[in-house]
């Protein structure tokens, strides 16, 4: 049952959107698809004073550049597989959007910046970006700022984005003449189920094809992403035994919820490594990583 | 005159189907008066406190209240909510439950107050101004607490916090003597944990008083038994039960979650008596996820020869059933006493079972209603058994099961198994789930890192209760008339939860009549209109109900065919055979007229190295008699195998340390969505039952414990190879990885 008294905002333009989350700067929520903060509302786990809904701002185009693609704050998961495009550009992004828990509604209604702002550790957003090298554009109405994904978020449910902030758009960094091998690697419960352990690698390959780096980013194995470099771990003969140890060392202090206790995502998030790893070194070499 | 089956074993397409998948289907919610006052509780925060104050003039003042209540008013205007089934009259202890907490309450969610106000918005906001004094008292929230000796009982007046304590089976010196002299004797523990039902709908009650009419108290209610709630109300409110009507029109899912006895029944009627106007209470999905139940320890003992014949079984239940509550949760826990060893023939049998109270929620009724626990211990012997002797567990359940010669057979603990041909089901079984090819991938699978698993299962399930000391009996009634029009009407006493079981009866009366299904009208869940009848549970509705039906539009046939002239209308009442409530020299009664039973082959792929169980195939044999519609039954046995799935994979109601409910949404108390699913491929095998008018059984309860064990089962042939014994429940990926991680290092000593 929402409860409370709450005045909703839609801004029809982005300098509305930005003005609108200025003048209710405390206990505002923006919203994109409401995926999170509407069922929020619905049990009163949040009562927010103001509610600034995007849906009208404007905020939800998505420019393809030769280096980089941006999507504006309300590109729905949707959007993205649906845009041929981005999703060559970013087939990572695009193939964690496709596997995004909750079917077409939520597919159709959540967006990746949402995800991003909410910075739930049991969502798959938050690492997808980190290991991207996204950039997210925030504006106030004191300017506009930009912060690398690997900064943005600071804890469980927490991020750089100042309260008066609002996000404008995502700038993923996508070179036209590069296609970095990927993997994307999810772990859930169940159907049902938040993420458990996500990986999301990528390798980078030097002038003649030959393996430069390797980076792993981990997500819902602790509040925020975790970032590993296993370029040398590759080079190992258990590489395999090398990335989840690398996995399991990176985590110090495991996320713990309802739905399964931290040492279990410590646990398999090795596993959870390398199976992301071997998509992309199957990738590589020109498979298609189903391998 | 006879007329010929045309109906009766056809798949009709269910009679009214489209209005529920349209959209068009009216449930509780969606006829509320315009004047309905909206009613919102104020839950206990606390899991053991005397209530020391309530605070409620912030609550009464604010915008749109129109009263508020709190225990006190409950005890000034109500009796205690009657029980369903009332603990003692089963030698147990018993407590009263009055509609709003009283002086102490008990569990975190308990009801304490009640808030309402023209909009329901304005109820919840205003609910939120209500503050609570507690004076704390020491939570009893784990089994050993609560039956250590120093732990003073939870309620007034009781020994202790042991609800009920039971002995059945055969003679403790019968029983040690078998176990003695038994070869090989093997004792474990299996913990099945705490789990509930979630119907798609929750539960939601309209209370209308008007001083004026007649009945002055008519009730819109989410329930499966709406004479029985009428009685219970009747006596709730002080008045006469033909003062009160409850009308249950179509509820969207039941399960025994919306069997009566939940406080909030009593508690809408209170306050549209005392405030003289409609009122309304909607639960939330996350009071709707608060009970659950099935939670039970069993440490079992067995003793067995060398092909694996069972000669003693010896189990210990210590059911874990919360606070007490007049719906009937804490009972389903006799009935998995009751239902052991199912459809086995064991040498000498006895289960000791305690039921123990903490300060969790209680239980609500769930489906399988304690059978599911019966079924799981005894497919867990036979499967430790088989394993322990290195014999494939189908020879074992063959050697051991009742044969088809032996029918009716009585169990050690006094049932009668109506008929059967376990091992025909068995045989059948093996046959579509084509284990053999399973077995090959299997062993391909095991020099990668995936664990396929083939689990069997066999299930038994008492359907139809006809105990004593409760609000249901054994016995049902149905009115058939023509009207002069030419209208046919049936009206049957039991009621459709949303299984269908309506389709089934228009098809039996439509035979009787020689006229279709779709000529015959039936009318459920109203008091004013309906014969009398205790409504839908234990898979009673088609055997009763139908059964019912067939009498009465036979007589009504019977009565044309002389002569008569529309409008003819005939009550009968219908009783199957086979129960008896006069216990026998050792002490038994025979509760149940039917047992259906069923044989289930499931295989999991499960990812050693994250614990996650997939389930790659469902293959069921099912024998409920003689089918009066085979799509109904598979819809049945379909919903009952994904109930099972999710209870043993995904679905757990988790308590915090304090505890309030962790599980209380969907997002952390996880059913098995569509993907989670294989297709469930079915079988039949019909031996009809002797005791039936027309040799049908229960088809309501089979399939979760069947489903739960063969996953089970399953699970542990997958992780064979690491050592793997499952000693409890479920089997979420965390827990499959310690049950990996367990058995290792218990193999690889000095790590």
């Amino acid at each position: 049952m929402i409860r409370g008294r709450t005045t909703y905002l839609a801004p029809r333009d982005r300098d509305a959107a930005v003005a609108a989350m200025a003048s209710a700067a405390t206990m505002s929520v923006a919203i994109g698809g409401g995926t999170m903060v509407l069922a929020e509302l619905a049990r009163a786990a949040a009562v927010p004073r103001c509610l600034v809904d995007l849906s009208r701002a404007g905020l939800s185009s998505i420019a393809i550049g030769p280096e980089e693609v941006t999507l504006g704050a309300m590109v729905s998961y949707a959007q993205l597989i649906a845009s041929a495009e981005a999703s060559a550009r970013l087939p990572l992004l695009a193939s964690a959007a496709r596997g995004i828990t909750g079917g077409a509604s939520i597919r159709g209604q959540g967006t990746i910046g949402g995800s991003a702002c909410y910075a739930n550790p049991g969502s798959d957003m938050p690492a997808c970006l980190v290991a991207l090298d996204a950039r997210l554009v925030l504006a106030s109405v004191a300017g506009v700022r930009e912060v690398a994904a690997a900064d943005f978020f600071v804890g469980a449910f927490a991020t750089l984005r100042e309260p008066n902030e609002l996000l404008l758009e995502l700038v993923l960094p996508a070179p036209a003449a590069e296609r970095p091998a990927w993997g994307y690697e999810k772990l859930k419960l169940s159907e049902g189920s938040w993420p458990i352990a996500t990986a999301a690698c990528t390798l980078a390959t030097g002038g003649a094809g030959e393996l430069a780096g390797a980076v792993v980013v981990l997500g819902g194995v602790a509040a925020t992403p975790v970032v590993l470099d296993v370029t040398d771990a590759l080079d190992c003969d258990d590489a395999s035994g090398a990335v989840a140890t690398a996995a399991r060392v990176a985590i110090d202090e495991p996320w713990d919820d309802v739905l399964a206790p931290g040492a279990y995502r410590r646990d398999v998030a090795g596993a959870v490594a390398w199976r992301a790893v071997r998509q992309a070194l199957a990738r590589a070499e020109g498979g298609d990583g189903a391998g | 005159m006879s007329t010929a089956v045309r109906h009766v074993g056809q798949d009709v397409r269910r009679l009214g189907g489209e209005q529920f998948v349209t959209g068009a289907t009216r449930y509780v919610a969606d006829d509320v008066p315009s004047d309905a006052a909206h009613l919102a509780l104020v839950r206990s925060t606390s899991p053991h406190a005397r209530i020391v104050a309530i605070e409620l003039d912030r609550a009464r003042s604010a915008p749109g209240v129109v009263g508020a209540f709190t225990g006190e008013d409950a005890r000034r205007l109500t009796q205690p909510v009657p029980h369903f089934i009332d603990a003692g009259s089963r030698g147990g202890q018993r407590a009263d439950v009055w509609c709003l907490a009283v002086d102490r309450v008990r569990w975190v969610g308990e009801p304490v107050a009640a808030v309402v106000a023209e909009s329901r918005r304005a109820a919840q906001e205003a609910a939120d101004l209500v503050t609570v004094r507690y004076d704390e008292l020491p939570p009893v929230l784990d089994v050993d607490t609560a039956l250590a000796p120093e732990t003073p009982p939870l309620y007034e007046g009781w020994t202790g916090n042991v609800v009920l304590a039971t002995r059945m089976g055969d003679p403790a010196e019968q029983l040690a003597a078998a176990l003695a002299a038994a070869p090989h004797r093997l004792r474990e523990e299996l913990r099945i944990h705490r789990f509930g039902t979630a119907p798609m709908e929750p539960r939601a009650y309209l209370a209308s008083w008007d001083e004026l009419e007649e009945p002055r108290m008519t009730v819109r209610a989410t329930t499966q038994n709406p004479h029985p709630l009428r009685e219970m109300l009747a006596h709730g409110l002080g008045l006469a039960s033909d003062e009160v009507r409850v009308i249950a029109p179509h509820i969207g899912g039941g399960f025994g979650f919306k069997m009566p006895g939940h406080p909030e029944e009593l508690l809408v009627c209170m306050a549209s008596r005392a405030l003289g106007r409609p009122v309304l209470w909607l639960e939330e999905r996350h009071e709707n996820l608060l009970g659950g139940g099935r939670e039970q320890i069993h440490d079992f003992e067995v003793g067995f020869d060398d092909d694996g014949r069972l000669l003693a079984l010896h189990d210990r239940i210590v059911a874990v059933s919360g606070a007490v509550s007049a719906q009937p949760g804490w009972s389903m826990a006799p009935l998995s006493s009751l239902t052991i060893p199912t459809g086995y023939r064991v040498g000498a049998c006895a289960i000791e079972l305690r039921i123990v109270a903490t300060n969790k929620p209680p239980w609500t009724a769930s489906r399988g209603y304690g059978k599911e626990g019966a079924n799981l211990l005894m497919e867990r012997v036979i499967e430790r058994v088989a394993r322990q002797l290195g014999r494939d567990s189908a020879d074992v359940r063959r050697l051991n099961f009742v044969r088809r010669d032996d029918f009716p057979f009585r169990t050690a603990t006094g049932l009668n198994l109506d008929s059967g041909d376990y091992h025909h089901v068995l045989d059948q079984l093996l046959e579509l789930a084509d284990v053999p090819r399973w077995r090959a991938l299997q062993a391909q699978s095991r020099r990668t890192d995936r664990r396929l698993g083939v689990g069997l299962a066999f299930e038994l399930t008492p359907e139809a209760s006809d105990s004593p000391g409760m609000m249901g009996r054994g016995v049902d009634s149905a009115t058939v008339r023509i009207t002069a029009e030419g209208r046919i009407e049936a009206l049957t006493g039991v009621t459709s939860p949303g299984g269908g079981n309506e389709t089934g009866i228009a098809q039996i009366v439509a035979d009787e009549l020689d006229v279709e299904p779709e000529d015959v009208v039936v009318l459920q869940g109203d008091t004013a209109v309906g014969p009398f009848g205790y409504g839908n549970y234990s898979g009673r509705s088609t055997v009763l109900g139908g059964n019912a039906a067939a009498l009465a539009a036979r007589e009504l046939r019977a009565r044309l065919d002389r002569g008569a002239v529309p409008p003819v209308e005939v009550t009968r009442e219908y009783k199957p055979g086979n129960t008896s409530q006069v216990p026998d020299p050792r002490g038994r009664i025979q509760p149940y007229p039917t047992y259906s039973n069923a044989a289930f082959a499931v295989v999991v792929d499960v990812d050693a190295e994250t614990g996650r169980v997939a389930v790659l195939d469902v293959a069921v044999v099912h024998d409920c008699g003689v089918m009066i519609n085979p799509a109904l039954v598979e819809g049945q046995m379909r919903g009952a195998v994904a109930m099972g799935l999710g209870g043993v994979l995904s679905e757990e109601t988790v308590f915090r340390a304090d505890g309030s409910l962790a599980s209380d949404r969907f997002k952390a108390y996880l059913l098995p969505r569509a993907n989670d699913l294989p297709p469930v491929r079915m079988g039949h095998h019909v031996t009809p039952s002797p005791f039936t008018e027309l040799g049908t059984k229960g088809a309501g309860e089979a399939g979760v414990g069947g489903a739960m064990s063969a996953v089970v089962n399953a699970v542990e042939d997958a992780l064979a190879p690491e050592g793997v014994v499952v000693r409890s429940l479920p089997l979420t990926p965390p827990a499959v990885r310690r049950l990996i991680a367990t058995s290792e290092s218990a193999r690889r000593p000095g790590r």
